[in-house]
């Protein structure tokens, strides 16, 4: 409302337009739909290969110390590094097309996943391990029954920051290549100032994070009921 | 008295190996004691004097050094399912009700989970859990918790139960009354106790023997025999023997060993 007055009234349309402006080009340009849903589309392929991807390796790696300690500073090192800097060498690899979006989407998630995950592994409780094996359950029980399930609140605490990453992944990737996707838009606007435009393709972008982010929140809230509550430890 | 012996400790030792410049620790040093069936043991001694490591070892997860160690005359090299295990922390499975919390130990040993159903009831409801089967952990206090962790650790029949101090995180008032339930359960279920705990007093009120350690390395000081009747009573606490035992038991544990008996203890032996 305030931003609304302000908008028509103060504040010059090429810094900030008014919501009624930016809500208005964001429904009726014409290509909107289909950067989009490209946009989406990159967005999703990526987080699902960055989830299985992360989540397969992380349950492995936590399986032996051995690797833990080997690997550590590696993907710690590559966890810092701002993939989207790798954006440009991407495209150099895999051309102009979808993979080098796909990959940088892939890569902004998968660390974080990663990460939480091998967290998540070593969440249990020694004394249920201990239990366990009085019972001579074997590795895969362990694992099946009692490890995984108690990485579940780490996993998603990993896919929570790993969504809106993916979007960031995406657009940057979109600027370097420049061809598609909300990131072209943005590109475009700036080119021809229209400013407006500009802020619609933001506002499809938080769109795109904050259902990713609402969806794994929903599905988390059904299948780990107890996260919310006061855990015992 | 013809009692039959279910666990013997026979001169077990436990060193850890250091890696690298790390010293080997010796945790136990030649444990020797043996526990009747139906017998109700405690086993008190100082912080970190190696009562866990005993713990571990029994239940078959850890391996001990040297020495030996039979449950119902079997040699333990390895897990046997005939034991079960009761921790500080209750350690339940969020995501499993109440009841499918208990029935764990049965799935794992790869038995017929309906055939246990009624059993896993019966114990619910023997620890006063009943209409609560269905629940989930974090519905349950503490002390519902650490009730379900005793069902759990009984589902499958064992002779012997372990517990490291099981209601050491509770308070103080829940964990009297957490002592008597569990009297009241071991009377039930006739079982074979030995229980780790920091409190002498505790260990006295719920033990028939009370196996006293000391520091590290972790050798039998003295083993007191707890001649006060059943079922034991909350009034037993403040009587003159009860505080004598205790007195005793302290003074063992500080270094000073009593030679004469205390005034009304009755037997007391020691290995």
């Amino acid at each position: 409302m305030i931003w609304e007055f302000l908008s028509t009234f103060f504040i010059p349309a090429y810094i900030l337009p008014a919501p009624s402006v930016i809500f208005y080009q964001f429904f009726t340009y014409e290509a909107m739909w289909y950067h989009f849903s490209y946009t989406l589309y990159i967005v999703l392929v990526g987080f699902v290969l960055a989830v299985v991807g992360g989540l397969m390796l992380g349950i492995l790696i936590s399986h032996s110390a051995h690797l833990q300690r080997g690997l550590s500073p590696i993907l710690s090192g590559f966890w810092a590094t701002p993939k989207s800097a790798f954006a440009p060498l991407f495209i150099v690899w895999f051309g102009y097309g979808d993979m080098a979006s796909i990959f940088v989407v892939f890569l902004m998630a998968f660390f974080p996943l990663l990460e939480n995950t091998m967290a998540g592994m070593r969440a249990t409780e020694p004394e249920l391990i201990a239990l366990m094996r009085s019972l001579r359950a074997n590795q895969y029980q362990i694992l099946e029954k009692v490890r995984i399930p108690k990485a579940m609140p780490y996993i998603f605490s990993g896919l929570k920051i790993a969504a809106p990453l993916t979007v960031i992944g995406a657009v940057v990737a979109e600027f370097i290549s420049g061809y598609r996707g909300l990131g072209y838009i943005v590109l475009h606007a700036q080119t021809f100032v229209k400013i407006p435009l500009t802020f619609a393709a933001i506002l499809a972008m938080l769109i795109i994070g904050l259902c990713l982010y609402g969806a794994i929140a929903l599905v988390e809230r059904r299948l780990l009921p107890w996260v919310r509550r006061s855990r015992s430890v | 008295m013809g009692k039959k012996v279910l666990v013997q400790y026979k001169k077990l030792s436990k060193t850890y190996m250091g890696s690298k410049n790390e010293e080997c620790v010796e945790a136990l040093k030649e444990i020797t004691f043996d526990v009747y069936e139906n017998e109700f043991v405690t086993v008190v001694g100082p912080s970190g004097c190696g009562k866990s490591t005993l713990l571990n070892i029994t239940a078959g997860i850890l391996p001990y050094t040297s020495g030996e160690l039979f449950i119902d005359e079997v040699k333990i090299k390895e897990p046997t399912p005939n034991i079960g295990i009761v921790f500080q922390a209750p350690t339940l499975l969020e995501w499993r009700s109440v009841l499918d919390n208990v029935l764990l130990p049965v799935e794992i040993l790869g038995k017929d989970k309906k055939k246990y159903y009624e059993e896993a009831m019966n114990l619910i409801k023997l620890v006063g859990l009943q209409n609560f089967e269905r629940r989930y952990p974090w519905e349950l206090s503490g002390g519902m918790q650490q009730r379900v962790s005793i069902c759990r650790s009984l589902i499958h029949d064992p002779k012997l139960l372990l517990m490291d101090e099981p209601f050491g995180a509770l308070d103080a008032i829940t964990r009297d009354r957490m002592d008597l339930e569990l009297l009241r359960i071991w009377k039930e279920k006739r079982k074979t106790v030995i229980y780790i705990t920091h409190s002498i007093p505790e260990s006295v009120f719920l033990a028939d023997r009370v196996v006293v350690l000391s520091a590290r390395p972790a050798k039998v000081v003295k083993i007191v025999k707890v001649n006060l009747p059943r079922p034991r009573t909350v009034e037993m606490q403040y009587t003159k023997k009860f505080k004598d035992y205790c007195h005793f038991i302290v003074n063992l544990i500080a270094g000073e060993a009593e030679r004469e008996e205390p005034i009304g203890s009755g037997n007391r032996e020691f290995h």
